[in-house]
């Protein structure tokens, strides 16, 4: 009996070592190393330079810009458009790893490994696709920016290649890639959001009131985008895993922590200096203006990106995080905005109009119609600094120069979450931010964009996806 | 085809003013000055003020595919038509899509501080945003002023609201260079 049992062991410790391996795959993909996908037959993608994907992040920017996009879209289309980016690719990187079995209900068309393929001309193609559905919601389908760059891109790789078939074959890929994106796009609940925005604000009024629930400060305006904590994340476990609620309670009372936040904003307003002002400017990246907050922290990336000359692989991975990190963050950060509106959420006017008993003030930067706990952006700033330091290092001092788009001169800064900081503490010193909102709403963002890169393993052309892999 | 043509100018004649309605701010008067006048003054009572825009240069602001312009002046403010002993501000204006902001630098001596009037081009309403220097406040009720039909109005608003909030004699004799901010 003795004997039998102990010829059992190598087969349990047998047992044991595949299934672990076979739950192992289940959660990585192919996480052995080895890249089930990867195609030999065509040239790796880190040896293609970057330039087709940065085109395509242009031209979301440009989009976002001139199409008048919010925050929360923007970031959901460069969420979408980095997923296409990376699994364009992924077939051209030896250890990397597909978003099919890692993005819940994502299903994609395979290369086949027997053909050849030009992987800038997949992403042109998928990125497309994915550009005109993501923005289409604000200015219809085939818009002929977007067109004009893919068929002149197509020209160029065409031309380049000098082969129809490796074209053809790589631009059909694309398509197929584009619309399986499409197909997952559909998952995430938007289009029930679109239909279903009708917001009806918590009364402040009644017995007993609640003078703590944010109210819209523009008559002329709408709660914004009140469902967007609704929708699904890409990367991350849950929404609720990062939230955070104010650990100050509202208070009216002059002595209270809360009378001090908006004493301390009030205060800053009154004797407004220079570097208040500016730094409210700077960072104020209104839509319509200017790439909105994820698009200027984009624009941030994109310059590391090219300092660090980063190859067509190392771009596509680096922006899929990115993109998914600021679409989650925003979905956390607007769950947050409106569930805690059912105990707080009030904005700085509101408060020192009626509390403060000062009818007339206003702040430097306009009031935006929705909740003011977490500030939104911090969140995306939190998540942009995390994903960026994980990447280029902690200490990075750079110079941003996004904003001589609208006039202003760059600004240089100590590291990214110097910059970070600096973009939340913006909104306070504009007077739309309580300073728990700010410190909070970047910890959501590092938390976020943690999450979703220990969740997330696509694989390792570059030192910070090896690090997100242990 | 007679026809076809005056039907044409006519049609043109008949919405060129509901074109242009949606416009006060036209990008040609930025390069050119502006004056005029504001009744009542209170800095300097029973008087009228006059006020003259002077266009000074302008510097382009580029990033990737993109320019902007930044717009320089000189205001003046007087109590009297020929501009004499007139109050020197310096003006930058920077004119984006929906919004022109219109920053003056306001020296008293020690301090420049910046005033911003922020007027929005498609709700046609304009709010400033100033905290000046102690010594020269005089009171603090800057308005947000909607419907504005005009350049015109939008300056002498501005001017005039200047007038209410502002002690201007703390500003005479220390015209501040514009910084490089």
């Amino acid at each position: 009996m003795k004997k039998a049992l102990i010829a059992l062991i190598p087969v349990a410790i047998g047992i044991v070592m595949l299934s672990s391996a076979f739950y192992g795959c289940k959660d990585m993909g192919s996480s052995s190393g080895a890249n089930e996908m990867y195609n030999s037959k065509s040239k790796p993608a880190s040896e293609f330079t970057n330039k087709m994907a940065l085109a395509w992040i242009d031209m979301l920017c440009d989009q976002v810009r001139f199409q008048r996009v919010g925050p929360p879209p923007a970031a959901r289309a460069l969420g979408y458009l980095g997923i296409a980016m990376y699994q364009s690719v992924v077939a051209g990187i030896p250890d990397g790893h597909s978003l099919e079995g890692q993005l819940k209900g994502f299903t994609v068309p395979k290369p086949d490994n027997t053909l050849e393929y030009d992987w800038p001309t997949v992403l042109n193609n998928s990125c497309y696709i994915v550009c005109d559905e993501g923005l289409a919601r604000y200015m219809g389908p085939n818009t002929p920016n977007l067109k004009n760059l893919r068929d002149k891109m197509n020209y160029l790789q065409d031309s380049l290649l000098n082969n129809k078939d490796v074209f053809a074959r790589s631009k059909k890929y694309g398509e197929d890639l584009g619309n399986a994106v499409l197909d997952y796009m559909k998952t995430d609940k938007y289009d029930y959001t679109r239909e279903n925005n009708i917001y009806e604000a918590p009364s402040r009024g009644g017995d007993p009131s609640h003078p703590e629930r944010w109210e819209v400060t523009d008559v002329n305006k709408t709660a914004y985008e009140p469902l967007w904590g609704t929708l699904h994340p890409l990367g991350m476990d849950t929404t609720e895993l990062c939230q955070t609620f104010p650990s100050i309670k509202y208070s009216q009372e002059p002595n209270s922590d809360f009378y001090k936040f908006v004493e301390k904003l009030y205060g800053i307003d009154t004797s407004f200096s220079e570097y208040n002002r500016l730094t409210s400017l700077y960072w104020a990246d209104d839509p319509i203006e200017t790439f909105t907050p994820p698009g200027h922290w984009t624009k941030i990336a994109k310059q590391q990106i090219r300092r660090h000359n980063y190859n067509l692989a190392q771009t596509c991975e680096f922006y899929c995080y990115f993109g998914m990190a600021e679409y989650d963050v925003s979905i956390s950060a607007w769950k947050t905005k409106y569930d805690i509106n059912r105990g707080s959420g009030v904005r700085p006017i509101t408060y020192i109009h009626e509390v403060m008993n000062k009818p007339d003030w206003e702040p430097y930067i306009e009031t935006p119609p929705f909740p003011e706990y977490p500030s939104g952006h911090s969140v995306f700033s939190g998540a942009a600094t995390e994903i960026l330091t994980k990447y280029f290092g902690d200490n990075v001092e750079f110079t941003d120069s996004t904003n001589m788009l609208i006039g202003l001169n760059p600004r240089t800064f100590k590291s990214f979450y110097d910059a970070a900081n600096e973009a939340g503490y913006s909104r306070m010193y504009g007077g739309i931010h309580f300073e728990a909102a700010i410190l909070d709403g970047i910890k959501v963002g590092r938390c976020v964009a943690d999450n979703v890169m220990k969740n997330i393993h696509l694989g390792s052309s570059t030192a910070a996806a090896d690090q997100a892999k242990k | 085809m007679n026809k076809v043509l005056k039907f044409t100018i006519y049609f043109l004649l008949f919405i060129t003013p509901f074109a242009s309605n949606g416009q006060v701010l036209m990008k040609e008067m930025l390069t050119q000055d502006q004056k005029g006048t504001v009744d009542k003054s209170v800095n300097w009572p029973g008087k009228k003020i006059y006020y003259v825009l002077k266009y000074d240069s302008l510097s382009l602001y580029k990033f990737e595919t993109y320019t902007t312009n930044r717009y320089y002046y000189t205001l003046s403010i007087a109590d009297n038509a020929t501009m004499t002993n007139a109050i020197k501000v310096p003006c930058m204006v920077r004119d984006l899509v929906v919004k022109t902001y219109f920053e003056f630098y306001f020296d008293n001596g020690t301090e420049t501080k910046t005033f911003t009037a922020l007027y929005e081009k498609y709700e046609k309403w304009y709010r400033i945003k100033f905290a000046p220097q102690w010594g020269c406040r005089r009171q603090e009720e800057w308005r947000r002023v909607n419907d504005i039909a005009s350049y015109e109005q939008l300056l002498s608003s501005i001017v005039g609201q200047m007038d209410n909030n502002l002690k201007l004699d703390c500003y005479a004799g220390h015209e501040a260079k514009i910084p490089n901010q």
